[in-house]
């Protein structure tokens, strides 16, 4: 059994009306274990939107996603928070921590959603901010931070709960060069480390050589699948 | 008593609240000032009825009153409680009655050496009136008593006024007695009375019972007046008195019978306070409304990432309602302090308009407004509040719950 499996997934934009746009057009793919995929190609082609139905932030017009046994796109909003809390790590290419929590907050929320007692959070939290580096700033507040301190804030928020799979949507996007090289290399080690399952987008050359699967999409449409030795 | 999860949930709404303080205070000063109008408001108006109430039954009927069925229709004096006594009987051992007093109730004419006009003689026993009506208290002028020979009065001041009387004046009351026959008697003014019941300070002169029992020749009297612990013990006073009294002669009034424009004031009054609770209650909806709405569009973002990563809608709307219900509460605790202390002091120390005495007294109040301060008023506000916030967070909650998290994440701060 495939750890995650797209069928046939369409996306249509404002179907019905003149401005209808077909962002995803009959996507298949397999997706194994500890994998850790790029899924690369020009703005537009469609890297974030299957991202988002990957990890059922967004319903695909047509076609399915299963993940770990469980077909994602039959759940209700409701399940599928659940699903996403139990199973998901986000990383945003914004950030998107919550403004009003403290960096230790933020790490740990997802964690505390899922009841998992206060110690053993507080120790997940030291663990995961020692790695990235970030176990200063633990009670800052993120607009206190720079861009690559959140968005290591960001990851150790998706990787704290150790969730099955991460999705990073463009997470360099907004890094320079060092700091994006930098979180390469941590997506990399957590990978390992961790065994999560990590599939990002980007369409940085840097970023991209990276992944030991690459992705290419166009118009809707992959149109390239290359694994790496 | 809360989860770690449901601290951080009110963690992140006082932080919210925080970051915008500026607005919640807004709208708890507004919530606070609706209640400290709505308190005063309900406890200024009962006061003043309840003191129009009690202005009309302490010196008219009382809470209940006995008298011959037909007297009330006709005032003739033929129309008697003939055995009052075995009536008073039964009054003394009901645990209701806080005081009673024997009456008799006549029409009459007064006269002085330029004035007459028509008069309602009332036949009272000063003692026994000193620990019912209290009518001592509402003398303003002479002494509260009807001279060693009992040919003293006690007049209302607007009649006074009227006729042009003062203490010591007299003046000749001409009445029927039982016969038909009119008989008069010369009566010297030993006290004015302002009681801002109107047929007493208008139309009312008091004298002895038992010298109008002499001059007209009844037996009995034409009303037994009972004052009641409780007012509202009334209809279940009536109801046990009926059938002991056991006479198809002898009817037994509510003051909601004999006053019933006192009773449907009361009703209008209660009415009008509902209105204008209703009328605060939308106001302090909308406001809240406003604050609620703003502040869920400002953070759809916000919402779109929480729910992005693990949180349950419900949580999300959980959030939201914790958030206007510590800025609506805080409103409400802030003015039922601040309402509640006022309403306290002028319960206690009255609100003093004797500037507009005389306005007042036509409708049977006094210069000082008593308020009255009842739990009630508490918790309907409270309720109210809790509705309005609860209310006012629907549109909001349903407006979210209508994206995906996508959706949300992509909203433009």
């Amino acid at each position: 059994m495939n750890f995650l499996t797209v069928r046939n997934v369409k996306k249509v934009f404002n179907e019905g009306s003149e401005s209808q746009s077909n962002a995803l057009m009959g996507i298949d793919l397999s997706i194994g274990k500890e994998e850790f995929i790029v899924i690369s190609g020009p703005s537009g082609s469609g890297k974030s939107t299957l991202l988002n139905i990957i990890g059922g932030l967004d319903a695909p017009s047509e076609g399915s996603v299963e993940l770990v046994g469980t077909v994602i796109t039959a759940l209700n909003e409701n399940d599928l928070a659940l699903f996403r809390r139990e199973n998901i790590g986000f990383v945003f290419q914004a950030y998107n921590l919550i403004p009003v929590l403290t960096v230790k907050e933020n790490i740990e929320y997802v964690m505390r959603l899922m009841g998992i007692p206060q110690s053993q959070c507080d120790a997940r939290v030291l663990e995961v901010a020692r790695e990235l580096d970030i176990d200063t700033y633990l009670n800052k507040f993120p607009d206190h931070l720079s861009g690559g301190q959140q968005q290591r804030v960001a990851v150790a928020r998706a990787v704290a709960s150790k969730p099955k799979l991460i999705l990073a949507d463009e997470p360099t996007a907004n890094l320079d060069t060092a700091n994006a090289q930098k979180l390469m290399e941590l997506m990399r080690r957590l990978n390992i480390e961790e065994k999560v399952t990590i599939i990002f987008s980007s369409h940085d050359p840097m970023v991209i050589e990276k992944a030991r699967r690459s992705i290419v999409l166009r118009d809707g449409k992959i149109i390239e699948d290359t694994v790496r030795s | 008593m809360f989860s770690h999860t449901e601290m951080l949930y009110v963690k992140m709404a006082l932080l919210h609240i925080v970051r915008r303080k500026g607005r919640a205070a807004l709208i708890s000063i507004m919530i606070a000032i609706s209640m400290i109008g709505l308190l005063l408001m309900e406890g200024m108006y009962e006061g003043m009825m309840v003191q129009i109430t009690q202005n009309s039954i302490k010196t008219g009927s009382g809470t209940v009153s006995i008298q011959h069925k037909m007297f009330r229709s006709d005032n003739n004096i033929k129309y008697t409680i003939a055995n009052p006594y075995k009536i008073t009987a039964l009054l003394d051992s009901k645990k209701e009655v806080e005081s009673y007093v024997m009456r008799i109730n006549q029409r009459g004419l007064i006269a002085t050496a330029g004035y007459s006009q028509g008069v309602n003689v009332m036949g009272i026993d000063l003692e026994k009136e000193s620990s019912h009506a209290k009518l001592e208290n509402f003398i303003i002028k002479g002494n509260y008593n009807f001279n060693k020979n009992g040919r003293g009065a006690l007049i209302g001041y607007r009649l006074a006024k009227k006729l042009k009387v003062d203490i010591g004046k007299k003046v000749i009351v001409t009445m029927q007695d039982t016969n038909n026959e009119v008989v008069s008697v010369a009566l010297k003014i030993t006290g004015i009375l302002k009681t801002n019941n109107m047929a007493i300070d208008s139309n009312g002169l008091l004298m002895d019972i038992e010298r109008l029992r002499g001059l007209n020749g009844i037996q009995g009297v034409t009303e037994i007046s009972i004052l009641l612990h409780e007012q509202n013990d009334d209809t279940q006073l009536i109801h046990s008195l009926v059938p002991k009294i056991n006479d198809q002669n002898i009817a037994v009034y509510s003051y909601k019978e004999l006053y019933p424009s006192l009773h449907e004031g009361e009703a209008m009054m209660q009415t009008y306070s509902r209105i204008s609770s209703s009328f605060i209650f939308i106001v302090a909806t909308l406001g809240i409304f406003g604050v609620v709405l703003v502040s869920v569009f400002e953070r759809v973002r916000e919402f779109g990432i929480m729910m992005a990563i693990g949180t349950q809608f419900h949580d999300i709307a959980r959030l939201i309602i914790y958030e206007s219900l510590v800025i609506t509460m805080s409103g409400y605790i802030v003015g039922a302090l601040l309402g509640g202390g006022l309403l306290w002091y002028f319960k206690e120390f009255g609100l003093d308009l004797s500037g507009l005495s005389d306005a007042f007294a036509i409708f049977g109040m006094d210069s000082s407004i008593h308020a009255i301060l009842k739990r009630e008023y508490f918790t309907s506000a409270f309720i109210s509040v809790l509705v309005a916030t609860l209310a006012a967070t629907i549109i909001p909650i349903r407006t979210l719950k209508q994206r995906n998290p996508i959706q949300s994440i992509s909203e433009q701060p």
